[in-house]
C-alpha cells in the first residue's frame, strides 16, 4: 500500500484549492435538482440493484472489448499492403447480414454501456451532496476516478471515426467510394493512408485511443471482480495484467496511424 | 506540541457549518487523538465555549464508534487503525490537521462530527441473519465447517460497522460493508438457506439508503481500520450472480 502523503498539511500549497473547496462545503448543501430529478427517473426505470448494474456495465465492457481485438486483427491487415487490407474489406462485403447482425450487436453493447455509466455516476455523484474540504486518495488513482471523461472522449473520438472510416463523410475526396485498386476494388488501403498522412487527424486518434487505454486500464480488472473473478491472491495480478492488456491494444492500434505518419506505410 | 486543528462545527443538521480554526496547545505525543480533542473540549469549556461533539464509546478499537476524517482519509493516517487508536507522535509540531465528519447522503449530519450511521444497521436488518432452530442447546460441533470457510467467515465478521468504507469511497457506497455482511454468513453453513435471498435484499437496501455504486476504486479497503478485503466485495457479486442465475 502507497505510504499516505498529507497532501493537507501543506497548506501553503494547496490552501487555495483547499479554499475553494471550503467555500463550498460552507455554502451548505448543494442541492442539484436536475441531478436528483434524472437519478429518481432513472432508477424508476431501470434495475435498483447496484450489483445488477455493475454486471450491465462490466459485461457489455468485455463484449466491448472482445469486438476491439476482432477489430484489431482485421485493421493489422494493413501490413500486408493494400492487397491485404482491400481483400479484408471485399470479403466484409461479401455477407453483408453477419456484418450487420455484428454491427447491431456492438451498437446495442455500445448503447447499454454508456446508459449504465451515465446512470451510475448520477447516482453516485448524488451519494456524497457535501464534499470534503480536504482529501487524499490512498488506492484509487486518476485513471479510475474519471472512467466517466475518458468514455467520453472514447465516444467523442468513435463519433469521429465512424464518419471518417465507415460513412467516410469526412473527406468525402478521398473516400473508398471514389478511390479504386489496381483490381478495380474499393480502395479501401489508399483511404486510410491519404487519412493518417492527416497531421490532426493522427493526433485525434492518439488522444482517443490514449483514453481509451486509461479507460480500459481501469475496466478490465474492474470488470473482473464485478463478476466475482477476482481473490485476495488474484486482484493484483489482475490490475497489473489489466493495465498490460490495455498498454498492449494501445500501442497495437496505435502502430497504424504511428508507421503511415512517420512514412513506413505508403 | 501545539497544532492546528481545523474542525468542522455544525450546530445541527439544517444549520450551516464551518472548517473552524482551532488550536490545540501543550499536546503530548502519547495521547490518542480522542484524548487530544477531550483537553481540546476542556478548554473550550472552561473559556464557555461550545465543546466539539464527537462519536465515541470503546476507545479500543473494537466498538468502530469512532468516526472522523482526518487530513481527508478516515480515521487519520495509520493503517488499520481506528481514530481512537491514532496516537499524537503520528503527527508533528505545529501541522495543520483538517477534522471533518464521515459524508455522505446516507449519513446525516448530527453535530460537528456527529454523523447518523442508522442506514448500515438497515441494511442488516433487511437480510443480515440466519434461521435457528429454538429448545435444547445443539451439540458443539454438530454443523462441520471446513477451516478455510471458518477463517473467511472471521475474516469478514471482523468488520466493526464504523462506515469509514463509505466515507473513504468516491462514490459513497457502502459495497464494502454490505459485502462484509452478507460474506461472515454466506461462507457458513448456517447462513445457506438465506443466502440467495439476502445478498440481494441487502445490496437493494443499500441503495434504498442512498449509498452509491461501487466502481472498484478500492479506497474502501485501504481506509478499513480492520482490514476488510475487496475480495469480499467479489464474494458479494458472485452471490448476487447465484443468485439471479437459480431465480431464472
Amino acid at each position: 500500500m502507497p505510504t499516505m502523503t498529507n497532501e493537507c498539511t501543506a497548506v501553503t500549497t494547496s490552501a487555495k484549492w483547499i479554499t475553494k473547496k471550503r467555500t463550498m462545503a460552507e455554502t451548505g448543501v448543494k442541492p442539484k435538482p436536475v441531478a436528483q430529478t434524472a437519478a429518481a427517473l432513472i432508477q424508476v426505470t431501470t434495475f435498483a440493484n447496484p450489483v445488477t448494474k455493475k454486471m450491465m456495465m462490466g459485461g457489455t465492457g468485455l463484449a466491448l472489448i472482445a469486438f476491439l481485438f476482432i477489430h484489431l486483427l482485421g485493421n493489422l491487415s494493413l501490413f500486408a499492403g493494400s492487397g491485404g487490407l482491400n481483400t479484408y474489406a471485399q470479403f466484409l462485403h461479401t455477407m453483408p447480414v453477419v456484418v450487420w447482425v455484428f454491427r447491431f450487436v456492438i451498437a446495442l453493447m455500445f448503447i447499454l454501456h454508456v446508459w449504465y455509466a451515465i446512470q451510475v455516476t448520477i447516482e453516485n455523484r448524488t451519494a456524497r451532496p457535501v464534499d470534503y474540504a480536504c482529501r487524499s486518495y490512498q488506492k484509487s488513482t486518476l485513471i479510475s476516478r474519471s472512467m466517466i471523461w475518458t468514455g467520453l472522449i472514447v465516444a467523442g473520438f468513435l463519433i469521429y471515426h465512424l464518419l471518417h472510416f465507415t460513412l467516410q463523410s469526412l473527406y468525402p475526396d478521398t473516400s473508398a467510394a471514389v478511390l479504386r485498386d489496381s483490381l478495380g476494388r474499393p480502395d479501401v488501403y489508399r483511404m486510410v493512408v491519404l487519412g493518417f498522412q492527416n497531421t490532426l487527424s493522427s493526433l485525434f486518434y492518439l488522444t482517443g485511443l490514449l483514453a481509451l487505454a486509461f479507460h480500459l486500464s481501469h475496466g478490465i480488472h474492474s470488470a473482473l471482480q464485478t463478476f466475482g473473478l477476482a481473490t485476495q491472491r488474484t486482484l493484483p495480478i489482475k490490475i497489473r495484467a489489466a493495465f498490460i492488456i490495455a498498454g498492449m491494444l494501445f500501442f497495437a492500434y496505435t502502430s497504424i496511424p504511428i508507421s503511415i505518419f512517420v512514412g513506413a506505410v505508403k | 506540541m501545539n497544532l492546528n486543528l481545523f474542525v468542522w462545527r455544525q450546530k445541527g443538521p439544517n444549520e450551516p457549518g464551518k472548517l473552524e480554526e482551532i488550536k490545540a496547545i501543550d499536546v503530548s505525543p502519547d495521547m490518542s487523538f480522542l484524548e487530544m480533542l477531550d483537553e481540546v473540549n476542556e478548554r473550550l469549556v472552561h473559556q464557555g465555549k461550545d465543546p466539539i461533539a464527537f462519536d465515541h464509546d470503546c476507545r479500543e478499537g473494537i466498538c468502530g464508534t469512532c468516526s472522523q476524517v482526518i487530513n481527508g482519509v478516515p480515521h487519520g493516517p495509520q493503517e488499520k487503525t481506528t481514530t481512537c487508536q491514532l496516537h499524537m507522535r503520528k503527527f508533528k509540531d505545529g501541522d495543520s490537521i483538517y477534522i471533518e465528519p464521515w459524508r455522505a447522503k446516507a449519513f446525516p449530519l448530527v453535530k460537528d462530527l456527529i454523523v447518523d450511521r442508522s442506514a448500515l444497521d438497515r441494511i442488516i436488518q433487511a437480510g443480515g441473519y440466519t434461521s435457528a432452530h429454538t429448545g435444547g442447546a445443539p451439540d458443539g460441533n454438530a454443523i462441520l465447517i471446513p477451516k478455510p470457510c471458518a477463517d473467511r467467515a472471521m475474516d469478514a465478521a471482523e468488520c466493526i460497522g464504523c462506515g469509514a468504507c463509505v466515507a473513504a469511497c468516491p462514490n459513497g457506497s457502502a459495497m464494502l460493508f454490505t459485502a462484509a455482511k452478507v460474506s461472515q454468513l454466506a461462507y457458513l453453513p448456517q447462513g445457506k438457506p438465506e443466502a440467495a435471498r439476502r445478498a440481494c435484499v441487502m445490496t437493494d437496501a443499500m441503495v434504498q439508503e442512498g449509498f452509491g455504486n461501487c466502481s472498484n476504486h478500492y479506497e474502501c479497503e485501504a481506509a478499513c481500520p480492520k482490514g476488510i478485503k475487496v475480495s469480499f466485495i467479489a464474494k458479494l457479486n458472485r452471490e448476487v450472480l447465484k443468485a439471479r442465475c437459480e431465480s431464472i
